[in-house]
């Protein structure tokens, strides 16, 4: 399976991963609310891969901004 | 409704008592409120007694805090002694009253200000809108049909109505400078850390900040300086000892080199944010304009981290009560909390990054010049937006500005811009992390000169 994180991402890429996710979280959906849910998850997949496409040295401290003292 | 500092001068010197001063103000909620739906609770009682307690020790002749009698009021996620803590949703509308007030509602209550209610928000804070299907819309004191801006609206709307000078809200993403800018008014989001958040209901631990509103900068600057100090109960707040700003903000522009930031920020600005940047800039005397690295992806990262974060917190609702979830916000929170963790280890990795490039920025410049909101207040329940070139949607959007500025913690002051548009609109006044007091003396400058001042509505539009 592609990677989700991508720019052209679509619901249908992203379906299965929404049912099988929801379920292992707990949460109970409809068939209509997973489909609204799918919509959200593959809009934020596609802001996602502007995230995941910038690579950043491997030692950068994903906690660093805690400490802006 | 009189602007803070000139309320408790007159309480000090006798002028007027803080009785007084709190019965017109409950007067102009009364009166006001049915037009903008600002409130969800009015604390009529607590009000009188505390305000009887302010005239008892002038009385007395003990010494009055620098809001002495000030009305103020607060967006319904900090705790108010006896009241459920609703964060603006109905799920927590039966939860338990709390036991006592948040620690920024008491720092404020023991400068001498008076609680006269709480405010509307966005459920959960998550919104720009304040479109809140619980509690109502709350309606633009500008123009009736717009949105005041979210997620902090009744607290942005309350002053540009006059029914308070000073009040609270909370920003994660920009919830308290989309609202200002929407409503005309002035706000300040201090350093992530800057102001103990114990006593709030969380959002985006990693994204949220507290802070005022205020109609003048002498005002927001005596209620930030009110709240400033630590507070071991939030691990988030700094140990840092409080740096007063208050007597800055004479001091004019000085050396102060101020660059406005282009780029992204000009793309994405309608023409009324372009020109509230430009005239603030001018007015600063910018030298330079400049563009952020990265600032899509930063704006991305605070994306992710807030769908996840928010997410993750509200799942016990998401997993038993999801049918009574605001509707605006429940399928985003469900998409948040299955968020693969590799993005979000990554969205926090590249937010350090950033960080550490726009710092460098500040070696060459003291402010930074931004607009608050792409675009002055849209209609309520308009859903899509026409910026650059490209339709999108308008809920998410209007933080645009916002997002890549408060997801590395940067100090801001929202200033509206005067002369730009028939509606307000404002800025945003940057400066690098602690360093409060430069947005808070580069708004005051403006405010001196006439660019930036707050608008308030003296009766209800049509």
């Amino acid at each position: 399976m592609a990677q989700l994180a991508r720019d052209d991402v679509t619901v249908d890429d992203v379906r299965n991963y929404v049912e099988a996710a929801s379920a292992v979280q707990g949460m109970s959906l409809s068939g209509e609310e997973l489909e609204r849910v799918a919509e959200v998850f593959a809009r934020n997949a596609r802001v996602a891969a502007l995230v995941v496409g910038l690579d950043l040295p491997e030692h950068q401290d994903p906690a660093a901004m805690l400490r802006l003292d | 409704m009189q602007r803070a500092l000139e309320i408790a001068e007159q309480v000090r010197s006798g002028t007027r008592t803080a009785r007084d001063i709190v019965e017109a103000a409950l007067t102009r909620i009364g009166d006001t409120d049915a037009a903008y739906n600002c409130f969800t609770t009015v604390t009529f009682d607590r009000a009188r007694r505390e305000a009887e307690s302010v005239d008892a020790a002038r009385r007395a002749g003990r010494p009055l805090g620098p809001l002495a009698g000030v009305p103020f009021a607060v967006k319904n996620l900090f705790d108010v002694e006896g009241l459920p803590t609703v964060a603006g949703t109905r799920t927590r509308s039966l939860s338990a009253p709390a036991e006592a007030d948040a620690a920024l509602v008491s720092r404020l209550t023991a400068a001498g200000a008076v609680l006269v209610g709480t405010l509307n928000m966005d459920a959960y804070a998550y919104g720009f809108t304040t479109e809140n299907t619980a509690y109502g819309v709350t309606r633009n004191p500008h123009d009736r049909n717009r949105i005041a801006g979210g997620s902090s609206g009744g607290s942005a709307a309350a002053l540009a109505a006059g029914m308070v000078p000073l009040s609270l809200g909370s920003d994660t993403n920009g919830s308290i400078r989309v609202p200002a800018s929407l409503c005309g008014v002035f706000g300040i989001k201090p350093t992530f850390g800057r102001l103990t958040r114990t006593g709030s209901y969380p959002f985006v631990a990693n994204l949220d900040h507290l802070g005022p509103f205020a109609t003048t900068t002498a005002d927001l600057a005596t209620a930030y300086d009110a709240m400033q100090g630590p507070d071991p109960a939030d691990p988030a707040c700094s140990r840092r000892a409080p740096e007063p700003t208050t007597s800055q903000l004479s001091r004019g522009l000085g050396e102060l080199r101020v660059a406005r930031l282009v780029g992204y920020f000009d793309q994405w600005a309608s023409d009324p944010a372009r020109a509230a940047s430009i005239k603030a800039a001018e007015g600063l005397g910018a030298v330079a304009e400049i563009e952020l690295p990265e600032v899509e992806r930063a704006r991305a990262a605070a994306f992710i981290i807030t769908a996840t974060e928010g997410g993750t917190l509200r799942l016990p609702e998401l997993r038993s009560r999801y049918a009574d979830i605001e509707p605006h916000s429940r399928d985003r929170l469900a998409a948040g909390a299955i968020t693969p963790g590799a993005w979000y280890v990554q969205a926090q990795k590249l937010r350090a990054w950033y960080l550490q490039k726009v710092l460098e920025i500040f070696s060459r410049y003291d402010v930074l010049i931004a607009p608050a909101t792409p675009v002055p207040a849209t209609e309520i329940g308009q859903d899509w937006l026409q910026l650059n070139s490209q339709r999108i949607p308008l809920r998410p959007n209007l933080g645009l500005f916002t997002q890549p500025i408060s997801c590395i913690g940067l100090p801001v002051v929202a200033a509206p811009i005067e002369g730009v548009s028939p509606l307000p609109i404002g800025v945003q006044i940057i400066a690098a992390p602690w360093r409060e007091d430069l947005c808070l003396r580069a708004a005051a400058h403006l405010e001196r000169q006439g660019i930036a001042r707050a608008r308030i509505v003296e009766e209800p539009s049509a």
